[in-house]
């Protein structure tokens, strides 16, 4: 969907940006993650064309944007980002209503999107079409923030940290619902956090970067499977690395088939971390496996959680 | 002298336009003829521009005077009634076009030089006031109350000797959920009076809470204190994992007698109330 | 009932309300003059007769509510009371002002006095502080302004205070007044629409350029260093020359006095607040709603006109206002040079020594710069609220 060809972008003699040529999939999740300068931001915000690279070209679709009018393609991808922006002066309606508007929609076109919208982000419509921004908690403020970046239904919708500003019960939901939405409109989404949980919990594909280039790029169990880079490591959490991928790995990676096992039986498709947590409120060291419709599958056995996973041939940048 | 500085050349000219205007009363003759007496000849310029800055000088010094005097009494909590009166009359003061100001003086007080003094005086009260006001108000009031709470150099040098076996400090429960910073390098701060005022100054610009709150972190900054390695273990055993880190901290950095790791104890309070 | 249970709680009606005493007790309340030029003697609070006893009786109720407790009820009654007052003792000194024309001279005047004044003034302020602590909304301000103004001019319009020296100035010089009044509008206008056309672009400038924002706003804050009186006189001269380089110019109007230096200067005086406010109006819109703006695809001007421009408009506002009470005050000065306008009644008081022609010059133009800094200050708040 969005194909990065050798970008590079420099301010004065600082490379933001180091020769990056990296492609995204459609209706994938991609994010960018990487510590302050390492030139997550300024890719993002190269592909609607907030800056310019330096040398290089980004393709959307097949079209290389830099031959459309930077207007044309702004509108064509949606655009979230930390402080929200929401413009004061306009109601919540209005807001949403910004890209339709531009792109001349009826009137009752636009109204019928809004209100699509505002549900679709459970805001309450007769509550908040009329409301001004500044009467807005911060996560209200920010799911409209994602429904107007939404309202045109464009091919792709770049994130910026979005979360970064809420706390953490909010932040949460709101992740709950970008995977919600992402799954229900399989749109292609870029997006850049700091925060090595949002990336696990959202990525598709992960991009670690490091002064402008890629130093690892793939699936949160890749990566957690084989970090590859000593970065990637220290943004796993260095040491609790391990606990990582409690979270990641399935009980159905470790099961014994056919095993018999007391106790009440956990779903193979629960992460290890809920496995682990069970044997260690109930005193145990085994527990039974079922399949989603309750049949019992086989069990799982605690001694064989240290075992090494074959790591995927990853792909190092 | 600095070729581009304004004043001594402001000086310079307005010496040669009052001696030499005089002077150039055939240039005004000619310029224009029909004119008996282009030139006003009664007084001396000289003469004529004293009184006018004598004038300032007098109405802006008693202005001024006044007017922070005035600024500060209304801004004491004694005073504080007749602030929004004074802040009115200062509002009303801007709307008055100053001629009228001082055209109504004469039926007032008269003609001369003390009813426009005084007229003068009156009407520049009013912008220093409520200048003054403003600013007097802005101090954020966590800066005083960290500077009363924390005090000065005479407090911190008492604790400086009085600290050894000093209590446990008595921090809120809430420090049991302080989040260790542990991937910061701790700072230590050299002693001196403005440890209080910075640990202030740092606070209002994160913008922490209300002025009660922030001089509760401040006196709470300034409790956690390392001094030396001897005033450690006079620090509770059941403490959190605050305590613990800055005795660490403490001792990996051998802070010397009058080093003081406010920095450090500062980003672990703030962490605490969740202002970090 | 014991003496602790009276206390003072409300120090500031305590203050205005023993002033307006002091100057109901110890001031002279009106002065009697056989002309216009004469100040005349003096009278006291007595010669105001039973009208005089509602502007007594409005005065304790005043001094009565800074004993209570401050509440809404004690701040209406502190409101109602003091204007009360100064509309009582306005229409009581007009009253005893007929009564005492009778059997007078045509020459005879009667005026307040500084007592009079005083109480005047304190009721106002007392009115204000009241309004203030009330916190009402805009609209409900703006009708207690019109209520107090009605209660000054519904007595004059019904003749009570003909007999007033006020009101006799301006009889006999009626149309004059008006006449200027209306001069002195004209004049602010005419220099409020080039201040516009020049300031706004001038201000945009400003703010997209930093190398000349610097230069600009230094150069403005230059000229508002000039006092006005020096300003129209520097004026006068290349003016007169220029007309008469070029006497074409004469038949549009322009020449050395009047209304060209007058203009000319009015409006360099006005474009700083105006530039200034347009700068910092513009620089208050927070980037990240920019950068929304952008992203969303928003062409730079619709991002100035639908986005920068409605957010900065509140600074601008408040700039506007400033300019238009300081061109109503100076405008008055600029009528030492022939332009006209209610200055000219003014200096035609200071010159001649007849105190009331003074005030009949002076309190229009004060009224006038008050009434233009309630009306911009209630629109900026009504365009507050909507945005906060």
């Amino acid at each position: 969907m969005i194909t990065f060809e050798n970008v590079t972008r420099i301010f004065g003699t600082w490379k933001a940006v180091d020769n990056v040529s990296l492609k995204v999939e459609p209706g994938e999740l991609l994010v960018l993650i990487g510590p302050s300068g390492s030139g997550k931001s300024t890719l993002l915000r190269m592909v609607n064309r907030l800056i310019e690279p330096t040398f290089g070209t980004i393709k959307l679709g097949n079209d290389n944007i830099a031959s459309l009018q930077p207007e044309v393609l702004r509108r064509r991808i949606g655009y979230a980002i930390q402080s929200v922006g929401l413009f004061p002066h306009w109601t919540v309606e209005r807001n949403i209503a910004t890209v339709p508007a531009l792109l001349g929609w009826s009137k009752e076109a636009i109204a019928k999107r809004v209100e699509e919208l505002l549900v679709l982000l459970q805001l309450d419509p007769a509550r908040y079409r009329k409301a001004f921004p500044h009467e807005l908690s911060g996560g209200q403020a920010q799911r409209v923030g994602v429904a107007r970046a939404l309202a045109g239904n464009p091919e792709v919708l770049l994130m910026d940290e979005p979360f970064g500003a809420l706390d953490p019960i909010t932040r949460a939901a709101l992740q709950a619902e970008t995977l919600r939405i992402q799954r229900q409109l399989g749109k292609t989404i870029l997006f850049v956090t700091h925060d090595m949980d949002e990336a696990l919990r959202l990525g598709t594909r992960i991009v670690v970067l490091d002064q402008g280039k890629p130093v690892r790029i793939g699936t949160p169990a890749e990566i957690v499977a084989d970090p590859g880079h000593a970065l990637v490591t220290e943004l796993l959490g260095g040491e609790s690395l391990g606990l990582r991928r409690l979270s990641i790995e399935t009980v159905a990676s470790r099961l014994r088939k056919g095993e018999k096992a007391k106790g009440t039986a956990i779903a193979a498709t629960a992460p290890l971390g809920e496995a682990l947590a069970r044997m260690l409120s109930e005193s145990v060291e085994t527990l039974p496996v079922r399949d989603e419709a309750g049949k019992a599958l086989g069990s799982v056995h605690l001694s064989d959680f240290p075992r090494t996973l074959k790591p995927k041939k990853a792909v190092k940048a | 002298m600095n070729a581009r500085a304004p004043i001594p050349w402001a000086v310079i000219l307005t010496v040669i336009v009052t001696f030499g205007l005089p002077l150039a009363r055939p240039i005004f003759a000619y310029m224009f003829p029909e004119l008996p007496r282009p030139l006003y000849e009664e007084d001396p310029f000289w003469l004529l521009l004293l009184d006018h800055l004598g004038l300032v000088a007098v109405s802006g010094a008693i202005s001024v005077l006044g007017g922070i005097a005035l600024a500060i009494a209304v801004t004491r909590p004694w005073g504080a009634d007749f602030r929004s009166l004074v802040e009115t009359l200062a509002a009303m003061g801007q709307t008055f076009p100053p001629v009228a100001v001082l055209a109504v003086a004469v039926p007032a007080l008269g003609f001369g030089i003390w009813p426009a003094i005084i007229a003068l005086t009156l009407y520049g009260l009013l912008p220093v006031t409520e200048n003054t006001v403003a600013g007097l108000s802005q101090i954020a009031p966590a800066i005083k109350e960290a500077a009363r709470g924390s005090g000065m150099t005479p407090w911190c040098s008492n604790l400086n000797h009085h600290q050894r076996g000093h209590r446990s400090h008595r921090l809120d429960r809430r420090r049991q959920v302080a989040r260790p910073s542990h991937h910061r390098r701790p700072q230590c701060l050299q002693h001196s009076l403005c440890a209080a005022g910075r640990i202030a100054h740092r606070l209002t610009r994160l913008g922490a809470g209300s002025a009660l709150r922030t001089s509760q972190l401040a006196r709470a900054a300034l409790e956690i204190r390392c001094n030396g390695g001897c005033a450690m273990n006079s620090y509770p055993v059941a403490s959190t994992d605050l305590d613990h880190q800055l005795a660490e901290i403490c001792a990996a950095e051998q802070a010397k007698e009058r080093f003081w790791c406010i920095l450090e104890s500062l980003d672990n309070v703030l962490a605490v109330f969740d202002l970090a | 009932m014991s003496l602790r249970a009276i206390a003072v709680r409300q120090p500031t009606l305590i203050l205005l309300a023993a002033a307006s005493w002091a100057g109901l007790l110890a001031l002279p309340v009106l002065r009697h003059a056989p002309n216009r030029l004469l100040s005349g003697h003096a009278l006291g609070l007595h010669s105001l007769g039973w009208p005089g006893a509602f502007a007594i009786a409005a005065a304790l109720v005043l001094l009565g509510t800074a004993f209570l407790k401050p509440s809404r009820q004690s701040a209406w009654i502190a409101l109602v009371a003091a204007a009360a007052l100064s509309i009582g003792i306005t229409v009581a000194s007009g009253f005893a002002a007929i009564t005492l024309a009778i059997g007078e001279s045509d020459t005879a005047r009667t005026s307040f006095g500084s007592g009079t004044w005083l109480v005047i003034i304190t009721g106002l302020l007392a009115e204000a502080e009241a309004t203030r602590r009330l916190a009402l909304k805009p609209w409900a301000r703006l009708l207690i302004v019109l209520a107090t103004v009605a209660g000054f001019a519904i007595p004059a319009l019904l003749g009570w205070l003909d007999q007033l020296a006020l009101l006799r100035e301006w009889q006999a010089k009626q149309e004059t007044f008006s006449i200027a009044f209306w001069q002195h509008g004209e004049i602010v206008l005419s220099a409020l629409i080039p201040t516009l056309l020049i300031g706004l672009p001038l201000g945009f400038f400003a703010h997209r350029s930093a190398r000349f924002q610097k230069p600009l706003l230094a150069g403005l804050s230059l000229i508002q260093t000039i006092p006005s009186i020096a300003m129209f006189g520097l004026l006068m001269a290349p003016l007169t020359a220029l007309g008469e380089a070029a006497p074409w110019l004469r038949d549009f109007g322009i020449c050395g006095v009047g209304l060209t230096p007058a203009i000319i200067a009015l409006t360099l005086y006005a474009l700083l607040p105006v530039v200034r406010n347009t700068v910092s109006g513009l620089d208050s819109v927070p980037f990240a709603i920019l950068d929304a703006a952008r992203g969303q695809g928003l062409t730079p001007t619709q991002i100035f006109f639908q986005v920068e421009a409605p957010l900065a408009a509140p600074v601008l506002l408040a700039g506007l206002r400033i300019t238009v009470v300081q061109t109503i005050g100076l405008t008055a000065v600029a009528a030492l040079i022939g332009a006209g306008g209610l200055g000219a009644i003014m200096f035609q008081g200071l010159f001649a020594n007849a105190n009331d022609l003074i005030l009949l010059g002076a309190i229009p133009i004060v009224l006038l710069a008050v009434a233009a800094d309630i009306l911009f200050r209630l629109a900026a708040d009504s365009l507050r609220k909507r945005t906060s």
